[in-house]
């Protein structure tokens, strides 16, 4: 992986435990060095990004890549990825939607809100690893971010 | 009508010969030249009161030599003050066309009783008449304070025209001592019937008969509307000629006179049926002869004095004018009742589920609305037929009904009283139902399959009882007394009026078209209520579909959780776990994929609901292609060959992916549900199109040639049995052990059956006990 790429931030829009405890794991397992950002839902990952509420004082840069999960409590993930599309400043860091719907229609509007990527989550751990791997070897290992 | 025993009409001064019909029309009867001569006329002149006429009889009433009055003043006839009186009298502008009393007073020379005398101007010319006065004890005195007190508000009071009938003869009957009084009353088209009536004990009753309308000949109608009241005091009468002194002297108009001999062929007509004096009055409805009082009296001259013919004539205005008002009410009660009818039956209709049912299954039907002898519903392009009362046969019917639908009347309501002449078509048939069908009220209700409303009215002729039946004066002609030739008025009109019915009145219509119009309102609230049904049915299914979707995908967040903390804890503690704590794990893992996977169909199943169809002409062909390709896998698995023996249709309009999927769930099916060995198996995959033989039986229902092309997709597999035709298409509806056939959650046919329908088709299989499975399937329905 790049130097430049592992120190930035990667962020994670996701409001179950449970699932952020599973790509924790998975992480920790691909040894990924990236620092990692959690927000429980967009109202929050909005915050974040723009620097404001509880992150007003935070002076980190942004992050380099955001991992958003659609069923978000309050505003989700579809909005969330609208607002950020629509952002001059924040529409160049890439979007992975991360997600259990396989709604053909969730697919269109995502990608049609400009999300560049589009995952489903699998059940299965191992599976998840498997696909988390591809995926973070690309963002982190293949592609060059803005 | 010339023989003594039919049932007569009225007095009438019918011109009916048997000889020339049409000469006795022309009968000048309003100028007779003679008078009856129990009285004596002289006609004055209008100037000087000059006498001009008189009647031959004038002899009679005085010892006075009349042998050369003409040219003389009235002064000749009477004392100074009555001549006084009278010529005062002539200048007065009420006398006009308006018989007038004069006075009691002898002729000059005359030592009988004194005449009563009353003057009236007619033409220009004075009409001076004079009868004998009754004696006291031979007539009903008029008390004039009785007729205003009692007479004019017995009439008045009438609650109906029936009453008003009856009581206008009693009246009639008790001042004129009539033997017979009767009312009247002339139908649309001028034949008559007698609607009340009072007679001498003994006499046969004429109530309810009915007569020609040529038994009363136009001009004597048009005699009866200036003349109100016309008296033949003794039938036996030998008409008393006027006289003239001047030969030149045109003929008297006595159309005003009481006096006036009527025609020959009258007297004898009444002769016949025994009378020997009559009267009629007339009564009048809006400025035209409605019917007459008419009065017979048999047994003897009737003399009825002027002031009894004036208190007659009172009664006679007063039931004009009560018929007049009560006619209108009579119309009212008609109307109400035909309201209350129409609210039923559309209440009906709204009541039933088969809304046109309700025109003829309820208690009150169509036939109650207006008077008629029978009424036909015809539904459904003839195939359903109701008949209620007397109608013609149901072939009889339709045959009425296809005619109705040829013509090109773009009124929805069609009115005929001569149905039988109306229809070319219907002329032949038409005469085995005229009796009970010549009159036809139509109601067409919309356009594509039209419901129609028939109802039929008899034949005139067979719905009343006719005074002076031909049939019957025949066999009356034995008595040869008279001349006994059957009534040719009866004959020809009885021409004239076969094949027809009484007419439909502009009320009845206009209540079919009401009756029209609320059940269209009917059958559109009906029709909204069921695009409201079906709109709140395909709510309610997206909302099922919404849930169906959203539950399952919440469902799926905690499972996921469950699946990866199993995986975690066997992951952290693997070392730590007894063998046997291991194992349940693997079940648990092992269960919540399971899990998944039925959600997963349970999402898929909801957006197949959910999504909107993308139709566009699609090859069959290459549908069956790719679903092959997408099976490859199963299909070598489990060594089965799918067959295509000839091309499958294409430019077939559907959603492509979804019928792909229809294709793929039939064939894995199939393959998967086989006992066969490897390469044994089999699946095929065919079609029958509307005209290929076998199509119907394969249908199960008649498409005719307007059929959708049915899919099939066969095997040799295991088969279904029958009792589970139906329910392998519930969701989660599984014949076999979960584990068994490859597993599946059984979802599969359940998002078969929802893809076919939402394209208007249906799914259906067969499969034979020896083994095998068809399923069938169209796509191309007609309701999407």
């Amino acid at each position: 992986m790049h130097e430049h790429s592992q120190s930035r931030t990667v962020l994670f829009v996701e409001d179950s435990n449970e699932d952020f405890e599973a790509f924790r794991r998975v992480l920790g397992k691909l040894q990924v060095a990236n620092p990692v950002h959690r927000c429980k839902d967009g109202d929050d990952c909005l915050e974040y990004l723009n620097r404001t509420g509880r992150y007003e004082e935070m002076i980190d840069p942004l992050p380099a890549l955001i991992f958003l999960d659609l069923n978000l409590p309050g505003t989700d993930g579809r909005q969330t990825l609208r607002a950020i599309k629509q952002d001059s400043r924040l529409c160049l860091i890439p979007v992975n939607i991360l997600t259990t719907s396989s709604n053909p229609r969730d697919v269109q509007t995502c990608y049609e809100y400009g999300a560049n990527a589009y995952t489903l989550k699998p059940l299965d751990h191992k599976e998840l690893i498997v696909k988390m791997r591809i995926v973070l070897d690309f963002w982190l290992g293949v592609t060059v971010l803005p | 009508m010339h023989h003594s025993t039919t049932p007569p009409p009225p007095n009438t001064e019918t011109a009916d010969t048997p000889a020339d019909l049409t000469a006795c029309e022309r009968e000048p009867i309003h100028i007779p030249g003679s008078i009856q001569p129990h009285g004596v006329l002289f006609a004055l002149s209008a100037d000087d009161c000059t006498i001009r006429q008189w009647s031959e009889n004038a002899g009679r009433f005085t010892r006075q030599d009349l042998s050369a009055i003409g040219g003389q003043g009235v002064e000749v006839l009477f004392e100074p003050p009555y001549a006084t009186q009278l010529r005062q009298m002539a200048s007065l502008a009420g006398i006009e066309n308006n018989p007038t009393y004069l006075f009691q007073a002898r002729l000059r020379g005359a030592e009988s009783a004194p005449l009563e005398w009353a003057l009236h101007r007619a033409n220009g010319v004075l009409i001076l008449e004079g009868e004998p006065t009754v004696p006291e004890s031979d007539r009903e005195q008029v008390a004039w304070a009785g007729l205003v007190r009692s007479t004019i508000p017995r009439l008045r009071a009438a609650p109906d025209l029936t009453t008003l009938y009856q009581a206008a003869t009693e009246e009639v009957g008790r001042l004129t001592g009539f033997d017979r009084v009767m009312v009247y009353q002339f139908g649309d088209e001028g034949h008559g019937s007698v609607v009340a009536e009072v007679h001498r004990t003994g006499l046969e009753p004429f109530l309810g008969l009915h007569y020609p309308a040529s038994d009363i000949p136009q001009q004597a109608r048009q005699l009866y509307l200036l003349n109100q009241l016309r008296l033949i005091a003794d039938v036996g009468y030998t008409p008393a000629p006027m006289l003239a002194s001047d030969a030149q002297t045109t003929p008297l108009d006595m159309s005003y006179c009481v006096l006036r001999s009527v025609s020959p062929v009258h007297v004898e007509y009444l002769k016949n049926m025994g009378v020997a004096a009559s009267m009629s009055i007339s009564v009048m409805k809006d400025d035209a002869l409605w019917g007459l009082i008419a009065c017979h009296h048999y047994t003897g001259p009737r003399y009825v004095p002027f002031d009894v013919r004036s208190a007659c004539e009172l009664i006679g205005q007063v039931v004009s004018l009560q018929i007049a008002a009560k006619s209108d009410s009579g119309d009212g009660v008609y109307r109400e009742r035909i309201h209350q009818v129409r609210d039923q039956i559309v209440e009906n209709m709204a009541a039933t589920d088969d809304s046109w049912a309700g025109l003829y299954a309820g208690d009150v039907t169509v036939r109650d609305l207006i008077e008629c002898g029978g009424c036909a519903v015809v539904r459904e392009n003839g195939t359903h037929c109701t008949r209620l009362g007397t109608t013609p046969s149901e072939e009889q019917i339709l045959r009425i009904v296809s005619l109705l639908q040829r013509q090109e009347h773009s009124d929805a309501v069609f009115a005929t009283d001569r149905l039988p002449f109306l229809m070319d078509g219907l002329t032949d048939g038409a005469d085995e139902y005229r009796s009970i069908a010549s009159g036809l009220l139509s109601l067409r209700i919309g356009r594509g399959q039209p419901t129609f409303v028939l109802w039929f009215r008899p034949e005139f002729l067979h719905s009343v009882d006719w005074g002076g039946n031909p049939d019957k004066a025949v066999t009356r002609a034995e008595d040869g007394t008279h001349r006994l030739s059957p009534r040719k008025s009866f004959a020809r009109w009885r021409q004239e009026v076969e094949g027809r019915s009484s007419p439909w009145t502009d009320l009845e219509q206009e209540a079919v078209r009401e009756l029209s119009r609320a059940i269209l309102s009917v059958v559109l609230t009906k029709a909204e209520e069921m695009a409201r049904l079906n709109t709140d049915l395909q709510r309610s299914n997206t909302e099922l579909d919404a849930f169906a979707y959203v539950a399952s995908h919440d469902l799926k967040e905690p499972l996921r959780g469950i699946h990866q903390y199993i995986q975690f804890l066997h992951e952290d503690h693997a070392d730590s776990l007894p063998p046997d704590a291991t194992e349940k794990l693997e079940v648990l893992t092992r269960l919540s994929r399971r899990m998944e996977s039925l959600i997963d169909s349970l999402l898929h199943y909801a957006r197949v609901g959910r999504l909107d169809l993308s139709r566009a002409a699609v090859d069959m062909n290459q549908i069956t292609g790719e679903c092959q390709e997408v099976l490859r896998a199963l299909l070598a698995e489990t060594g089965t060959t799918v067959r295509i023996p000839r091309p499958l249709p294409s430019g077939v309009i559907c959603d492509r992916v979804q019928v792909g999927e229809v294709f793929s769930n039939l064939v894995s099916t199939a393959a998967k549900y086989n006992r066969r060995s490897s390469g044994e198996r089999w699946v095929e995959i065919g079609y029958l199109t509307p005209e290929e033989e076998g199509y119907a039986a394969v249908a199960g229902e008649d498409h005719g040639l307007a059929g959708p092309v049915i899919y099939r997709v066969s095997d040799n597999g295991i088969g279904i049995p029958a009792r589970f035709h139906e329910t392998i298409f519930g969701i989660f509806r599984r014949l076999h052990g979960r584990d068994e056939y490859g597993g599946g959650t059984g979802a599969g046919l359940t998002i078969t059956k929802k893809i076919v329908e939402r394209h208007g088709g249906r799914i259906w299989l067969e499969s034979p006990p020896e083994g095998g499975t068809t399923f069938y399937f169209t796509v191309e329905g007609t309701g999407v």
